[in-house]
């Protein structure tokens, strides 16, 4: 299923795959420091596949049931594209005890804040391991708003029309254990194929700094 | 002026600008006609000491993640209500005290491209908020009562039901309902009706707590749930209402009632779902009924 030659060559992959682990292992480390709660990270596995075999790899290897949780988040730069977090449909409310609010900040009854919550965990989530990554590329990234959505299918209507079916989406499953509790999340950046180039530019340039 | 410092005095968000220190290097116009400091008052100052009451996590732990990691943070207007504390005038100030707002706190990288200072982007929300209200408030309020009414019950036991389930703490109801009510009604009349279905939710209102939620649940029915309370403590929370109602008299003109409740009582114990609690209070309900009217029982099947 998965097409990685088309994207990336072995050498390439192995060191994205390496930044990852790097990039993730800070992240965590600053992440507890921020949200004021432990935060463990797995370290993530890295696989690209075509745009339109994603559905189906989430679907099959990730066995996220039809309904799912997702942040997502475009990124621009010269190797900019768009984060999906994914969390199963129904964490939303762990988020929420685990996520204190300002002692003053009381919601209201039927505030419907799991969105906002969502959004705003998922906006720090999805900062921490965009930007460590890239800054590790050093290929600066800047950010627009994030957007979630509860009980949605992960699947082929959801980027109908979005996407080219050359875009290239490079999966980093990862687990979050935040605070004692296991919270397992995916991590999908879907990159277009102009930005593939500059990845690649970006990772010969750190080889080249290490000959 | 230059035209970039047109556009920020021009633009109708509030922009400060701060660096690593929280010390505030910006704040343009639409701060100062909000907050009635100019950028001079404060220029130099840390935010902290201009508003003491940034200094809470959500903010503190955005301009962390921006300095950190770049990334732009958004906090939303339902979950932290405000960042700046402006008082509201006019009309939105009976629904609010202060303004609503959401804010971005987005990074300012310097020629090295570092992370240097945060733009702060103020958003006033408040007629998005009081629209919000006022739809809840069409969507879950009972119209005669003021109490909740039936979808908002159903949509507060599911969550209440859910929370009991992940923390195990116990979850008690009392469904009750007027006795002889039509009698009431027929004769004195509806709108004295009206009158005495208000009176019982003013008088049972002041013998809950803040957290406990009275719902109509449909003609003279009410449903109370009652959260962290097993059967003991429901059934002492039901006398308790039940005293309170038949101690009260409403008058109109010259006409003076009094009216009884009788009560069904559940607590979560022993029930597999939300159904089966309302089905057990149900069941305690009609027992009261059967067993003569003014009285709280549980379920005898």
């Amino acid at each position: 299923m998965s097409n990685k030659s088309s994207f990336f060559t072995e050498d390439e992959t192995d060191a994205l795959q390496e930044l990852m682990n790097i990039a993730f292992g800070k992240a965590a480390a600053e992440l507890a420091e921020i949200i004021d709660i432990s935060v463990v990270l797995s370290f993530p596995k890295l696989e690209t596949v075509k745009i339109q075999e994603l559905p189906d790899f989430i679907s099959g290897d990730l066995s996220i049931n039809t309904k799912c949780n997702i942040v997502e988040q475009t990124y621009k730069g010269e190797a900019g594209g768009v984060a999906f977090l994914i969390f199963p449909f129904g964490s939303e409310s762990d988020f929420l005890s685990l996520f204190h609010l300002d002692e003053e900040d009381e919601l209201e009854l039927f505030a419907d804040a799991d969105r906002e919550i969502l959004a705003e965990v998922g906006n720090i989530l999805i900062g921490a391991c965009v930007s460590k990554l890239f800054d590790l590329l050093k290929s600066p990234v800047i950010y627009t708003p994030p957007h979630a959505i509860i009980g949605q299918e992960f699947g082929d209507k959801f980027f109908k029309g979005r996407f080219s079916g050359d875009d290239c989406a490079i999966i980093l499953k990862t687990s979050f254990f935040l605070s004692e509790k296991s919270v397992e999340g995916f991590l999908f950046l879907v990159n277009n194929q102009s930005s593939v180039g500059p990845i690649k530019h970006a990772l010969a340039k750190l080889f080249e700094s290490y000959e | 002026m230059n035209k970039c410092a047109q556009i920020l005095e021009s633009i109708n968000i509030g922009i400060v600008i701060i660096d690593k220190d929280f010390c505030i290097t910006e704040w343009n116009n639409w701060m100062t006609v909000y907050s009635n400091k100019t950028c001079e008052d404060v220029r130099g100052k840390s935010i902290f000491d201009v508003y003491p009451e940034l200094d809470k996590k959500s903010f503190s732990r955005g301009c962390k993640a921006v300095f950190t990691f770049g990334n732009l943070v958004f906090l939303s207007s339902t979950l932290h209500k405000y960042l700046f504390p402006f008082k509201i005038q006019g009309s939105n100030s009976t629904f609010f005290t202060h303004m609503q707002q959401s804010c971005y706190l987005i990074p300012i990288r310097n020629d090295d491209d570092e992370v240097d200072h945060v733009m702060i982007n103020v958003h006033d929300e408040t007629e998005n908020a009081v629209l919000d209200k006022q739809l809840k408030e069409l969507t879950y309020i009972d119209g005669l009562t003021r109490a909740y009414n039936r979808r908002a019950f159903e949509r507060r036991l599911q969550e209440e039901f859910a929370r009991h389930k992940r923390t195990g703490i116990p979850l008690g109801i009392i469904m009750f309902d007027l006795d002889f009510f039509k009698i009431v009604n027929d004769t004195y009349g509806h709108q004295f009706g009206d009158k005495v279905l208000q009176n019982v939710v003013s008088a049972c209102s002041d013998c809950l707590r803040t957290e406990d939620f009275l719902a109509r649940y449909g003609g003279e029915e009410f449903v109370c749930l009652l959260t962290d309370q097993n059967i003991d403590q429901t059934r002492l929370v039901a006398e308790r209402l039940r005293e309170r109602i038949e101690q009260m008299t409403i008058e109109e003109g010259a006409s003076s009632v009094s009216v009884t409740i009788s009560a069904g009582i559940a607590d979560s114990a022993n029930c597999d779902n939300r159904v089966t609690l309302l089905k057990m209070a149900d069941e305690g309900l009609y027992a009261a009924k059967r067993k003569g009217r003014n009285r709280v029982e549980e379920s005898d099947k």
